[in-house]
């Protein structure tokens, strides 16, 4: 008797499941040997048997007639020709921290430049996801209006293999997003002058430069703006349903909820030369307020009971303090993340394990400083950064 | 095909096969998976062309090719049947809204076949809402099995013990040909 088996009409007898199992060859040898011998004096469990043998064979010639017809299928060329189309077309620069979490295979430098024309939404994103794990912040959840202002960050590991399966969800799931009018719009090619005329901060430049680079930058500008993201109890259910968890109860109070991401003018400044890629970009900290009836903590705590997220990327988000503003940042399994420390701040270095390069950030005085780039050496970053007046 | 892909290895630690190898290997596997689930060509397509996708962007951990084949089956089986639920709803929906309902191709062509070919057709349309109906841990049972998968994969590619599967396969058997018997029935009353 193997695991299959359960004793039912008496010791010698069989449990349908070792039929089943006999049936589609998956017993050992001996076993199949010892059921064959019972089956010969046992009329109860050979009738158990036949029952197996022709419900299987009914059920699966049943399922034989879904099939397609022999031509209906493209040939191998042309399939491959459409995924390549496919691949070539998901190429595209990236659009949000999830998609470049997403991405394992790719160079930091590659992030990096994809991470050119989108850094501000990346940290726009950045935000939202925190907004939708927020750790515990009892002080918070408390509060009927919560503000939550980014401060420092904390590197979480996933490993997009985790979400292959069962993808992340996406905020789309769960309810709408709002722009406000004329927000998260970049205006380009400006001088040090207009930049600066733009923003609300003053916009520092590094004294030192790794080698290389140009060394007048040119200048972009992202306009803030506000992101309303409003929850919808009727699109999570219908998530819920899809993912065959239609029963799991959604807080009354989420249905409705809104939370405002409000994000200034920052600057990017692009040193770029023909062979090396170098952005720095100051961007005041991002804001999340809640302003509804339900709390930030409410909503992260409904969003880390969401079905199929990956446990320890749960475990380490939980471990989260809300109340230090930190925010997690998505680390797949091919960057390194180390501390550093910049100007008295704390601040996080993410490389290529290669290293090829890197992205550098911190946070000081309610402003967000990024720095990276293909440059060779991902040490080099912090000692730009240390260069920041 | 690019140099790029085709000389890619998915899992060099465990297994020296290429992508090009598994894409040759599996690809008509894993239509076939989600043309049983889905009943179209172009959906059954898109679904086979999404579950490679997602192979090339993030390899497996796995082991062996058995366990490569689960997970292509695994995936093929979840997309095939969302896309399944997502159709389901949108007919819910057109039938409420009191919309005709497009006919599909072998709709129309059994009109324009002969009497047998119609009943074939209704045939496969009574499986596939059978199948469609059943829970999903089921529908998942009998689908893979009905792709010649092991009971090793099968339980790879569901998350459970190998030792259940028998078990499980049984009780998913017997649930589909209970509901097919059943309206078998009812359609002669």
């Amino acid at each position: 008797m193997n695991a299959f088996q359960h004793q039912e009409h008496n010791d010698d007898c069989y449990d349908l499941s070792i039929f089943i199992a006999r049936r589609d060859n998956e017993l050992p040898a001996d076993e199949a040997a010892k059921v064959e011998q019972h089956l010969s004096t046992c009329g109860d469990c050979a009738a158990d048997d036949h029952l197996v043998t022709s419900g299987g064979s009914e059920v699966y010639t049943l399922l034989s007639t879904l099939d397609p017809e022999p031509r209906a299928m493209s040939d191998l060329v042309t399939a491959r020709a459409k995924l390549e189309a496919r691949l070539s077309e998901a190429a595209r620069p990236m659009k949000s921290a999830a998609e470049l979490s997403a991405l394992p295979q790719k160079k930091t430098t590659l992030i990096w430049r994809q991470l050119r024309r989108n850094w501000a939404a990346v940290m726009a994103a950045a935000v939202l996801l925190a907004l939708l794990i927020l750790p515990n912040a009892s002080a918070l959840a408390e509060q009927f209006l919560s503000l939550f202002r980014v401060q420092q960050f904390q590197p979480v590991s996933i490993d997009p293999r985790d979400f292959a399966s069962h993808p992340l969800p996406g905020a789309q799931d769960f309810g709408t997003w709002q722009l406000s009018a004329n927000s998260l719009n970049t205006q380009n090619n400006l001088t040090q002058v207009q930049a600066q005329r733009l923003v609300t901060f003053h916009i520092v430049q590094p004294g030192n430069l790794p080698r290389g680079l140009n060394q007048n930058p040119a200048y972009a500008v992202l306009t803030g703006g506000q992101l309303t993201f409003t929850f919808s109890a009727a699109k999570t259910h219908a998530y819920l349903v899809r993912n065959g968890h239609g029963n799991m109860t959604i807080p009354a109070n989420l249905d409705g909820a809104k939370f405002i991401v409000s994000v200034a003018s920052g600057v990017e400044m692009n040193y770029g030369s023909r062979d090396k890629d170098f952005l720095v970009v100051e961007i005041p900290s991002p804001t999340i307020r809640a302003a509804s009836s339900a709390s930030l903590n409410e909503l992260r705590d409904f969003m880390l009971s969401l079905p199929n997220l990956p446990p320890q990327l749960v475990a380490q988000l939980r471990q989260i303090d809300l109340n230090s503003g930190t925010i997690p940042i998505p680390v797949p399994p091919q960057l390194t993340t180390q501390r550093v420390t910049v100007h008295g701040s704390s601040g996080l270095l993410l490389a290529d394990k290669t290293p090829i390069g890197g992205i550098l950030v911190w946070q000081a005085h309610g402003m967000i400083y990024a720095l990276g780039g293909n440059i060779g050496d991902a040490t080099q970053l912090l000692a730009a950064a240390n260069t920041l007046p | 095909m690019s140099s790029d892909i085709r000389n890619r290895s998915i899992i060099a630690s465990t297994s020296e096969m290429s992508f090009e190898t598994v894409f040759t290997r599996y690809y008509s596997l894993v239509y076939q998976l989600a043309y049983r689930c889905v009943g179209q060509n172009d959906e059954a397509e898109d679904i086979a062309q999404e579950v490679f996708l997602r192979y090339y962007r993030v390899p497996p951990r796995a082991n062996s090719e058995a366990e490569q084949r689960a997970w292509l089956c695994r995936v093929a089986t979840n997309l095939s049947l969302n896309a399944l639920r997502s159709r389901q709803r949108r007919t819910t929906r057109e039938e409420q809204a009191g919309e005709t309902v497009q006919r599909n191709a072998s709709e129309i062509e059994a009109q324009q076949n002969p009497e047998q070919q119609v009943l074939a057709d209704e045939r496969v349309e009574l499986v596939r809402s059978i199948l469609a109906e059943m829970p999903e841990r089921q529908q998942t049972y009998i689908l893979l099995r009905s792709t010649g998968l092991s009971y090793a994969e099968i339980a790879q590619a569901t998350g459970v013990a190998t030792a259940s599967v028998g078990a499980l396969l049984a009780r998913a058997e017997r649930e589909f040909l209970r509901r097919y018997h059943e309206r078998v029935s009812a359609s002669r009353a």
